[in-house]
């Protein structure tokens, strides 16, 4: 393939804050996305790791047209989303998709689990409603759900269970991208294994393209092909999922793995100062002032993302290409 | 060491009455916990763990949730024959609880310096105003809030999310709790926060010779914070034992797969997760024996009836008939 399915090119979306204290004070702009470039291809995993703060949810409001750019442009399958009329936006929104971390509050109470998992089709009026049930229930076979739930509510169902329905819903257009905001980390740690399964048996029966947000490294590792980490608004380091993790170039990187909780060794390295603040960029690397390499140039210069190898990119002024 | 456990818990059961039905939501748990000691209570929502330490510290919701057998002894004494006042002056002075959400236990009108100065002011006979300060700024020094004197007349929201729960930390320990229990303490927070977290109770557990009682769903940080952990499924402990024993040769099943299920670094990349079948089970109606068993691949007829508590090589102890026969070594 030529092309890839999504593709952002410089995007960044400036918000004007007030600051806590002063109601009256002039507002500043928050940079949550400051530049971001990326390619997604089709029937890929595509991660995005990053902190509070990093920018990834924005990042994913933006794929998903729930907020426009400030500048800079998304282009799915050739077409830029800023272009999309009526008629274009409907088309996008039956190709992508989303999956939220709590399904609770992105399934609506009121209604019942056939009506959620149909309202995307029934909004489009494109198919019999005959053929609307035949989905619905290929669906809730599909994602392990049995019959009976059909007409229960979201309350009467379990944690598990009611993201199986918000993939469902996901799925009945049959789009092609699914975006994943932490899709699991809301679940219980016994369920998580059996919804991230199910996502990659998805994936590999419908040919599906996930762009997955989340904060954890060692579920990136594990379900995403390519992964970019990011922080404070910009995408820091990016490359193919298993050489980044396994030899990360960036200091950040380094630190978030060594921060992660894990089941067989001690921690090791110093830990980390608290994340800086989005509205307070420092001058220079964004990361600096938490950086145990920084130097004088890191204070003056912000590096860009470089070309370490065919498929790593990394924001560091000490970074090394890659043999 | 001869030195006696600080808390020693034994038999506690904690029912818990909804309009359906009345169930135990934590069943016949017993551990104790020795001075400077990290006990990891591992399980996941509804297990029981947050009710085991509302139980601790008897701050049930009044009305719903009852303590119905057992012992708690803290020092030697029996905290649940305290009447509500002695109580009182018990919590925070010998057992104190950090809470998940910091934004949620700070109170968003006061000062970061009233609110860890109410902690100080509970003592009798009532310190000085001078000597208030003192103490609220050398609990903030402990828990590394920078410039303290500064920040007193700071409020919460003028507050990161890690230093919010720093502060929460510095109530908890203002008086030199023997005991600290801290609630999910870190999952608010982000990875490098968390570890800084982590290593601020590491440090004062040592220096204080503190024993805590770390309640996580997250095996990681048990391995890398706790002497020794207790895993519970629906109400009940099943599984004990050093750490180093628990996650290189776990014993239950369920705690077996739930090591298999958790994304790691360091394993071989897998496209595909050891995953656990079925959901938590219903409290309201329970199996009648193992309560695991219904989720369980090498269940068999035994597993009808509830497993005795058998001793584990290497340390600890499990409630599983695969040990009940052979085990009992240790």
């Amino acid at each position: 393939m030529t092309e890839p399915l999504l593709e952002l090119r410089d995007v960044t979306r400036v918000f004007a804050v007030h600051s806590g204290a002063r109601l009256r004070s002039r507002p500043l702009s928050l940079r949550a996305v400051d530049g971001v470039s990326l390619a997604v291809w089709a029937s890929t995993s595509y991660g995005i790791a990053g902190e509070s703060g990093s920018g990834k949810s924005t990042l994913a409001r933006l794929v998903l047209l729930l907020d426009r750019p400030t500048s800079g442009s998304l282009v799915f399958e050739g077409r830029d989303l800023a272009t999309l009329d009526r008629a274009g936006l409907a088309w996008y929104r039956s190709r992508v998709q989303a999956v939220f971390q709590d399904a609770t509050a992105s399934l609506s109470p009121r209604m019942r689990v056939r009506d959620l998992i149909a309202e995307p089709l029934d909004s489009q009026r494109r198919v019999t409603r005959r053929e609307t049930e035949r989905r619905v229930l290929d669906l809730l076979a599909e994602v392990g759900l049995p019959e009976r739930v059909l007409r229960q509510f979201p309350h009467q169902l379990s944690g598990g269970q009611r993201q199986r329905v918000a993939i469902a819903r996901a799925l009945i257009l049959e789009p092609s991208m699914i975006v994943l905001d932490e899709p699991v980390s809301a679940l219980d740690v016994s369920i998580r294994g059996q919804v991230l399964n199910l996502l990659a048996d998805l994936q590999e029966r419908k040919n599906l393209t996930y762009l997955l947000i989340a904060h954890d490294l060692a579920l990136l590792r594990h379900v995403t092909d390519q992964i970019a980490v990011m922080y404070l608004g910009r995408v820091v380091e990016e490359g193919d999922t298993e050489i980044l993790l396994a030899d990360p170039e960036h200091p950040y990187t380094r630190a978030l793995l060594d921060a992660a909780p894990h089941r067989h060794r001690r921690p090791v390295g110093v830990p980390l100062d608290e994340t800086g603040s989005p509205l307070d960029l420092p001058v220079g690397c964004r990361f600096h002032p938490r950086c145990p390499l920084a130097a004088d140039v890191c204070r003056a210069d912000e590096p860009r993302l470089r070309e370490l190898g065919p498929t790593h990119r990394a924001a560091c002024h000490f970074a090394s290409p890659k043999e | 060491m001869t030195e006696g456990p600080v808390l020693a818990v034994e038999g506690l059961t904690t029912r818990i009455s909804t309009r359906v039905g009345s169930f135990a939501a934590v069943d016949r748990v017993s551990f104790e916990l020795y001075a400077g000691e990290a006990l990891g209570l591992v399980g996941e929502s509804g297990s029981g763990k947050t009710m085991t330490c509302l139980s601790l510290v008897r701050l049930l919701p009044k009305g719903t949730a009852r303590i119905v057998a057992g012992s708690v002894t803290l020092n030697g004494e029996d905290l649940l024959a305290k009447s509500e006042g002695e109580l009182r002056r018990l919590r925070g002075r010998q057992i104190a609880m950090i809470l998940q959400d910091p934004l949620t236990s700070l109170n968003p009108v006061f000062t970061i310096g009233s609110q860890v100065g109410e902690a100080v002011r509970l003592e009798r006979p009532r310190p000085a105003r001078a000597t208030v300060r003192a103490r609220v700024v050398e609990a903030l020094r402990r828990v590394r809030i920078p410039s303290p004197e500064l920040r007193l007349r700071s409020y919460p929201f003028q507050f990161s999310g890690g230093m919010r729960q720093r502060v929460t930390a510095a109530i908890a320990i203002a008086r030199k709790p023997r005991v600290l229990i801290a609630d999910e303490p870190t999952t608010a927070l982000d990875v490098t926060t968390q570890r800084q977290f982590l290593a601020l109770l590491d440090e004062l557990r040592r220096e204080e010779r503190m024993a805590l009682l770390l309640v996580t769903h997250d095996l990681g940080i048990v391995a890398e914070t706790c002497d020794r952990v207790a895993i519970m499924y629906a109400g009940r402990i099943v599984e004990t034992g050093p750490v180093e024993r628990v996650f290189s040769a776990p014993a239950h099943p369920y705690t077996q797969a739930l090591l298999g299920s958790i994304p790691d670094l360091h394993t071989p990349r897998q496209r595909r997760l050891v995953q656990i079948d079925g959901e938590p089970p219903d409290m309201l109606s329970l199996p009648s024996g193992c309560r695991f068993a219904p989720r369980c691949p090498l269940a068999h007829e035994r597993c009808a009836e509830y497993p005795p508590e058998t001793a584990v090589d290497g340390g600890g102890s499990v409630n599983c008939w695969l040990h009940a026969g052979a085990g009992a070594a240790a």
